[in-house]
């Protein structure tokens, strides 16, 4: 299909060569000399045009007198008439172009003049990723970011701003072209033009309620004034898992069998005797894992002329997966124009996209350690066919990840329409009223069904039974800003004011039943209608609105003094009538010092300081919380049928506030050596307090749902940012680089929860306690092993007491558990803080190279500082229950082989040596080659006569480099629940690994 | 030009800003009404009391993990669960004082249930119905407030005692067992006073006033009033045209073929019309799921099992046709059992030969609990059973009449009449024609033999934990040195501090203000 397109348009252009009178010829330099490449050069009122080549050459055909339109990206367009002999055309810089200019809310600013924190993701960067979603593509290139992805198809990345500053919702606001979305899996990054990231309060604050955890504006591609142009990307990607190292059957049943003795000989009650292993050898890596082919096309076209500009788009995504039953595929399609007309203006973006998604019904990197290779695959004793746990053979309750793909169904679909529409009155060229209206509606889809047959040993009967899920969500947006920009000789003044209105409504039905008929060919009718018992349905709806008034002013003075104030006021539905209202100020300088005339430094080009105030919001809880309500659809049975009841199922807290973050930021950019050397620097201490967080209650009070939300706790982030960037050019050799690094302190001051004996927070092997990091590790610990009997006997109380582990006296080879309140017993309460799962600094470093035709890249990035809970390693060291074991490295057998080994004497049926504990608490830190990119750009004389504009191949390599003291299979991992085990690597998917080739043309 | 754009703006500004702004932020919820709003309807109040029934059907109470404690913490059972923390919660071996399915689950299932009952009983007084369905309705919800509290003191023998819903700021607050007996009898008899003897067939479950009755009476014996639970109970049995008898097919008590029949005092009416979860939705689950965690490997989960000596305490007497008590091969599934009854069918559930299956234990100890079983109309169990579990039954009410009468001064031989009718039932001659006549010489002696015959009837039906409290077995050494032999898990069983369980750590903890303790943790805990 992409072929067809790319001859048929191949065709048209090779047509342009047409009579000629005479060649034009010429070259386009700089004013600096150097040559430009790639400057469009039009004969006016014609089509014929060119394209300048490397060393700045172009020819055109024309007539004597013909008027030649130069024209090029950050260039003044040149009008220039053709007076017969060849041309020497000098074009100048645009300074407005030259300028960065950064979309800070409802308003532009020169990247210069920002008061605030604002980071710029470089687009370009994003492209050279291998990776998905916008969300995943820009891990690394902005400071004060954290974004951890996985490697599940269709599961997006997971993104936090400036640290965890709310117990409710981390995530940041989003704004796609004027629109408050959400990109998700389903936007096409290809799409994205520019991001901006604005990080504190100064530079959020004009998005209120909204904008606590920071705020991420996106600009769509727009077309530009020329003729049309059309960019082709084609990226195919081969991506694979690493692999745990795991025992083969041979070694698996070794070890087995001496932890099965062990219990034997401590007579362990429920173990008489041995398993009685299998023959069978299964691999279950290999039978689950693949490598997977990830096709990423894009096709654009786009173009303009004086009255308005179009881009259009479209998409297609797919990845195949890694693991067996994981898929995902994304079809995209985008139009975005605008139209000018005197004083009027109009634009408008649309995007549609259509995503289905398998996902993986089991963790299949759990199941690869559960399930031993003892265990076949299929097994037609089974109810299914497949193989699993047997009391007598291989005792596991691990799943078959083959069997529970195949009979569990499971597939999503979701249609996005997505976009903006926007008007523009500019009766003056100092004041201009904007209208813009957005929607964003969701349709999802989920359909389950689950056949006869089970996955894993004892499971209990069930019917066949299908469900089906329809979600819709309608989000809409309406806004109305006045602009004003005016300079008065050195002062300068723009201002914006304006009201929003946000409404987001959401109804689910879902319906099931049970009891499928089996059709001839083993296969059920799925379709709920074929149910024959047990129907049953739900529906809910969500709702809620936000009503705002904005304004902002910025002065400046000179381009030496700056001062912005930002003020919002929101109103939220969620809140009861008489708190609904909060005000959001902040306010802003900047000093530019090297415009001073005091400041007489050659060697610095540029030096801004730069200060800031601001507070922010944040009502992330549910639409009606605050009120309690009474559940209708309570069942119950009286004489073999069922009547309905009614009770208050949970309580709430009536007097919820909004949770407010306040945040100063002080920071400096500066360039020096002529503008080679660039560095930007931020510190930063923001406490957000009244933090919505669902706050245990008595349980007696007969609650149930969940905690009510309460505004309790509150908790300080600080930081430092710093970005580095260099950039210069030897001959043709031109490269760049950037260093961006971060650190992050977070703390929580107060947990709301008072003098109780539970101020604090735990989850899994965390605990959250004013006065240190969220949720730090938890654990207790551990100081070798018993190795001499004197070990053992040394092993009391401070009184001598004998301490106890698992009701028993340690043996020989045991883990020695520090008893760390002394009582003699080691349990849940000798476990003491031992680490943090934030790390100290994030860095990341960004290479780019030009040489000739060929382009070279590569990114890293890393962290440092942060511990991390391998799950994993826990798993496959635990004898105590049957599971497959990671391979011993030499030195490290059990403490029966290897007496001198850190691993203890495994033993099965009992846990002493398989608590959680330091054991498996591991240095998280780690520097990773996340792309390294090459790339041609063919000729441009080769190219000229085929009409092509640009044509690229590049290679890129994804996460191939690692290094780290982490033995888990991916020290950078998305934890299952963000905020309270973020450090607990639970069998995450681990970022694939992946070789990208890829093609991009443009004509 | 100007003002065009500036009305325009203003206009808008206006439009959002005043007038209609507030009604923008009203948004109702759509989908369920509020607390205010309701509670003014005669249909809002047997709704309420609807769901406090509603909360039969849940985990914490005797559709799973009730057994656990009642039955398998007993003598009567033991868990051989691979889930070492569930099997440690049935034998003394308490560490983590939150492990829901062991502890915490009750103590708040409990407390919902109460929380249901204290909305029925705080909202119904105000609304304009007729007075003797808002009494009945109320009857009601003190009934099943008496049966949670009730629970609360076999379990902790204190508690926090919300007589009203409380708000998320509650504290719990000490309320000693006495205290709880207290407002449990004063709610059963508000209870009998106003329930119905019996109900419609539409009505068929709730409870009524035999119920009432039946608990009080269970209240006071667990005090050691006899004499007021013999006034309760003689209600159930001396009263002329007493509405409650054994049936003759006592099988049938644990089946669904005829429930909520004569011998049925309250029953939880288990259904499988809905498959659903456990959650307060309309597609709420009703089943019965023990059985799933007692049967035996590839049924179920084996979780929960029967002790061998009740299998040989059966087997010490045949009935009067010279055979075995069936009762045994109706309660305990057991290696050999189709020697003991060789007219009884071997296959149980999908297996033919269930006698027996090397996957099940070769031990003497690997005994299961068949009683409640579904095998007679399934190959498999699932979370859905539908025979009612009766709570309270009359054969348990007779046997614990006859315990009244023996200890406020009635000779054993007149208290054994009630005995032996449960006895005939079964096959059984009277006691005075048994090998156990010598238990009626003295009153010991009858309380010793009651509490054999009690098991036999009872067991793995909840009351055995009541039975060992109230019998001060708990109490002695020389009571724990019997239960001992009869179950190794009295092993670890300490005196003065397994009798109950600790107060769940996280509820001691919510009940802390300003370093005080309102609710305290049990002793020795």
């Amino acid at each position: 299909m992409i072929k067809k397109i790319l001859v048929l348009f191949l065709a048209v252009f090779s047509v342009t060569v047409y009579a000629q009178n005479v060649t034009i010829t010429g070259t386009v330099t700089d004013v600096n000399q150097e040559p430009l490449t790639g400057v469009n050069v039009v004969v006016k009122g014609s089509t014929t045009g060119a394209i300048t080549d490397i060393d700045g050459n172009f020819s055109v055909s024309g007539k004597k007198g013909s008027t030649l339109v130069f024209s090029y990206i950050g260039m003044l367009t040149q009008e220039v008439v053709y007076k017969g002999t060849p041309m020497r055309i000098i074009l100048k810089d645009d300074s407005k172009a030259l300028e960065e200019v950064v979309v800070i809310g409802y308003q532009t600013v020169k990247k210069s003049d920002l008061t605030g924190a604002v980071a710029v993701v470089d687009t370009k960067e994003m492209k050279k990723s291998a990776a998905g979603t916008l969300v995943s593509q820009m891990q690394g290139l902005a400071t004060g970011v954290n974004v951890r992805s996985s490697g599940r198809a269709g599961e997006d990345a997971s993104i936090e701003i400036r640290g965890v500053g709310s117990l409710s919702n981390n995530s940041p606001l989003w704004v796609i072209d004027g629109m408050i979305t959400e990109p998700g899996v389903d936007f096409n990054p290809a799409d994205a033009e520019s991001i901006q990231i604005l990080k504190d309060a100064s530079a959020a604050a004009i998005y209120g309620s909204r904008a606590a955890n920071g705020v991420i504006i996106v600009t769509t591609k727009k077309g530009s004034k020329g003729p049309m142009k059309v960019n082709i990307s084609l990226k195919e990607t081969l991506e694979w898992s690493p692999k745990y190292d795991l025992m083969n059957a041979a070694e698996y049943i070794k070890y087995n069998d001496i932890a099965y003795n062990e219990a034997i000989k401590n007579g362990i009650a429920t173990v008489t005797s041995t398993q009685k292993h299998s023959e069978y050898d299964t691999n279950w890596q290999d039978e689950v894992l693949k490598t997977a082919l990830v096709q990423d096309y894009n096709v654009s076209l786009s173009g303009g002329g004086d009255s308005g500009n179009y881009f259009v788009s479209a998409g297609y995504y797919n990845n195949s997966g890694v693991s067996y039953g994981n898929n995902f595929e994304r079809y995209s399609f985008r139009v975005n124009t605008q139209g000018k007309k005197g004083w009027f203006s109009f634009g408008e973006n649309l995007a549609y996209s259509l995503t289905n998604t398998d996902p993986n019904q089991t963790n299949t990197y759990n199941d690869f350690l559960r399930m031993m290779p003892t265990i076949p695959v299929y097994d037609e004793n089974n109810p299914g066919g497949y193989g699993y746990g047997d009391a007598s053979k291989y005792n596991t309750f691990g799943v078959n990840p083959i069997a529970r793909e195949d009979l569990e169904y499971r597939k999503m679909r979701q249609n996005r329409i997505n976009g903006s529409l926007w008007l523009e009155f500019k009766p003056f060229d100092f004041l201009s009223y904007k209208f813009n209206s957005g929607i964003d509606l969701y349709f999802y889809e989920n359909s389950w069904f689950r056949g006869e047959g089970n996955w894993t040993q004892n499971q209990e009967h069930r019917d066949p039974e299908g469900q089906k899920a329809r979600d819709n969500t309608y989000n809409m947006l309406v806004e109305h800003t006045l602009n004003f920009n005016k300079d008065f000789g050195k002062h300068h003044i723009d201002a914006v004011v304006g009201t929003t209105y946000q409404h987001h409504e959401w109804e689910g039905l879902w319906a099931s039943r049970l009891n499928f008929p089996l059709m001839g060919n083993g296969e059920y009718l799925h379709v709920l209608n074929a149910g024959q018992s047990n129907q049953q349905n739900s529906n809910s709806i969500s709702e809620n609105a936000m009503i705002s008034y904005l304004g902002r002013a910025n002065y400046v003075y000179d381009d030496k003094y700056y001062l912005t104030a930002t003020f919002r006021r929101d109103g939220t539905s969620r809140l009861a009538k008489e708190n609904r209202w909060g005000n959001f100020p902040s306010v802003s300088a900047a000093w530019r010092i090297s415009k001073e005339g005091f400041f007489d430094v050659p060697w610095i080009n540029d030096l801004k300081i730069r200060g800031n105030w601001g507070r922010l919001g944040n009502s992330s809880i549910g639409d009606w919380d605050y009120i309690g309500t009474i559940n209708q659809s309570i069942v119950t049975v009286f004489g073999g049928a069922i009547v309905p009841g009614a009770t208050q199922v949970k309580l709430v807290n009536t007097g919820l506030v909004w949770e407010t973050k306040e945040t100063v930021n002080v920071g400096f950019d500066a360039s020096f050596l002529d503008q080679r050397l660039t560095v930007s620097a931020e510190y930063y201490n923001s406490k957000t307090s009244d933090v919505l967080a669902e706050t245990p209650i008595a349980i007696s009070t007969g609650n149930q749902g969940g905690s009510p939300w309460k505004n309790a706790a509150s908790l300080r982030n600080q930081g430092f940012e710093i970005t580095l960037g260099w950039k210069d050019q030897i001959s043709d050799f031109k490269y760049n680089a950037l260093l961006n690094l971060t650190t992050m302190n977070n703390e929580v001051l107060d947990l709301g929860r008072g003098d109780s004996e539970r101020n604090f927070i735990d989850s899994g092997q965390a605990r959250t306690e004013p006065g240190r990091s969220l949720a730090e590790f938890y654990l207790k610990r551990t100081d070798g092993l018993f190795r001499t009997q004197a070990d053992i006997d040394n092993y009391v109380t401070s009184n001598g007491t004998p301490i106890i582990i698992d009701g028993k006296r340690p043996q020989l080879g045991d883990v020695r558990y520090l008893d760390l309140n002394d009582d003699g017993e080691i349990t849940d309460d000798d476990r003491n803080f031992c680490g943090s799962p934030w790390a100290k600094m994030q860095l990341s470093f960004v290479f780019n190279a030009e040489w000739k035709n060929f382009d070279f890249s590569m990114m890293w990035n890393g962290q440092f500082g942060n511990k991390i809970y391998n799950v994993s390693r826990w798993q496959g060291r635990q004898f105590a229950d049957n599971s497959n074991y990671i391979r011993f490295e030499k030195g490290e057998e059990p403490y029966q082989i290897n007496p001198n080994s850190n691993t203890p004497r495994i033993i099965y049926g009992d846990m002493r040596n398989s608590y959680d504990s330091d054991r498996f608490l591991e240095n998280g830190s780690y520097f990773r080659m996340k792309n390294i990119s090459i790339g041609y750009n063919f000729k441009q004389d080769w190219l000229k006569n085929l009409g092509v504009e640009k044509l690229r191949l590049f290679a890129t390599g994804s996460n191939l480099l690692t290094f780290t003291g982490y033995s888990g299979l991916d020290p950078d991992f998305k934890g299952v629940n963000s905020v309270w085990n973020s450090g607990t690597d639970g069998f995450a998917y681990p970022n694939t690994r992946s070789v990208m080739f890829g093609l991009d043309l443009t004509f | 030009m100007k003002k065009i754009y500036c009305g325009l703006m203003l206009a808008a500004t206006l439009t959002l800003g005043t007038g209609c702004s507030a009604g923008l932020l009203d948004i109702e919820n759509p989908n369920e009404v509020t607390n205010e709003t309701y509670w003014n309807k005669p249909e809002d109040a047997t709704a309420g009391v609807n769901a406090c029934y509603s909360f039969l059907y849940k985990e914490g109470t005797w559709m799973r993990w009730l057994s656990f404690r009642y039955d398998l913490t007993s003598d009567e059972g033991w868990s051989s669960s691979p889930w070492i923390e569930l099997g440690d919660w049935t034998r003394f071996l308490y560490n983590n004082y939150n492990f829901y399915e062991g502890n915490t689950v009750h103590w708040e299932h409990f407390y919902v249930g109460i929380f249901r009952c204290n909305q029925v009983l705080s909202k119904v007084p105000g609304i304009d119905m007729d007075e003797t369905t808002k009494n009945r309705v109320l009857a009601q919800a003190s009934f099943l407030r008496a049966l949670w509290y009730f629970q609360v003191n076999l379990l902790w023998e204190k508690g926090t005692m919300p007589l009203e819903p409380m708000d998320a700021s509650y504290v719990p607050q000490d309320a000693s067992e006495q205290e709880i007996w207290d407002q449990i009898e004063k709610d059963l008899i508000f209870a009998y006073t106003y329930l119905p003897e019996t109900w419609d067939a539409a009505n068929l479950g709730r409870a009524t006033k035999g119920a009432a009755k039946a608990l009080l009476g269970k209240a006071y014996m667990q005090q050691h009033k006899y004499d007021l639970a013999k006034e309760q109970l003689s209600w159930l049995i001396e009263r002329e045209g007493s509405l409650y008898d054994l049936i003759a097919n006592r099988q049938d008590n644990f089946t669904d073929l005829d429930e909520n029949n004569k011998e049925g005092i309250f029953e939880i009416q288990f259904d499988d019309q809905n498959k659903g979860g456990t959650g307060n939705d309309a597609s709420m689950a009703f089943g019965f799921q023990r059985t799933q965690f007692y049967a035996p490997s590839g049924i179920g989960w084996g979780d929960g099992k029967a002790r061998r000596w009740l299998v040989d305490e059966f087997l010490k007497e045949k009935r009067e046709d010279g055979t075995n008590d069936l009762r045994l091969y109706h309660s305990i599934l057991y290696r050999g059992f189709s020697a003991d009854f060789p007219d009884q069918s071997k296959k149980y559930y999908k297996f033919d030969n269930a006698d027996w299956n090397e996957g099940w234990g070769m031990d003497a100890e690997d005994c299961y609990i068949r009683k409640y079983n579904t095998a007679y109309y399934r190959d498999t169990e699932d979370y859905f059973a539908r025979n009612n579990y009766r709570i309270m039954r009359y054969a348990d009410i007779l046997m614990n009449y006859a315990e009244c009468l023996v200890e406020t001064g009635t000779q054993p031989k007149d208290a054994a009449v009630y005995v032996d009718k449960v006895r005939n039932r079964a096959g059984l001659v009277d006691l005075v024609d048994s090998q156990w006549k010598d238990c009626l010489n003295s009153k010991e002696a009858f309380m010793k033999r009651l509490q054999t015959e009690r098991t036999l009837e009872l067991c793995f039906e909840g009351w055995r934990w009541a039975d060992l409290k109230r019998w001060g077995l708990l109490d002695s050494v020389q009571g724990i040195d019997e239960l001992k032999a009869r179950d190794k898990d009295f092993n670890n069983f300490v005196i003065g501090k397994h009798k109950r369980l600790p107060i769940p750590r996280d509820e001691v903890s919510n009940s802390t203000v300003g370093g005080e303790v309102h609710l305290t943790q049990n002793p020795m805990y």
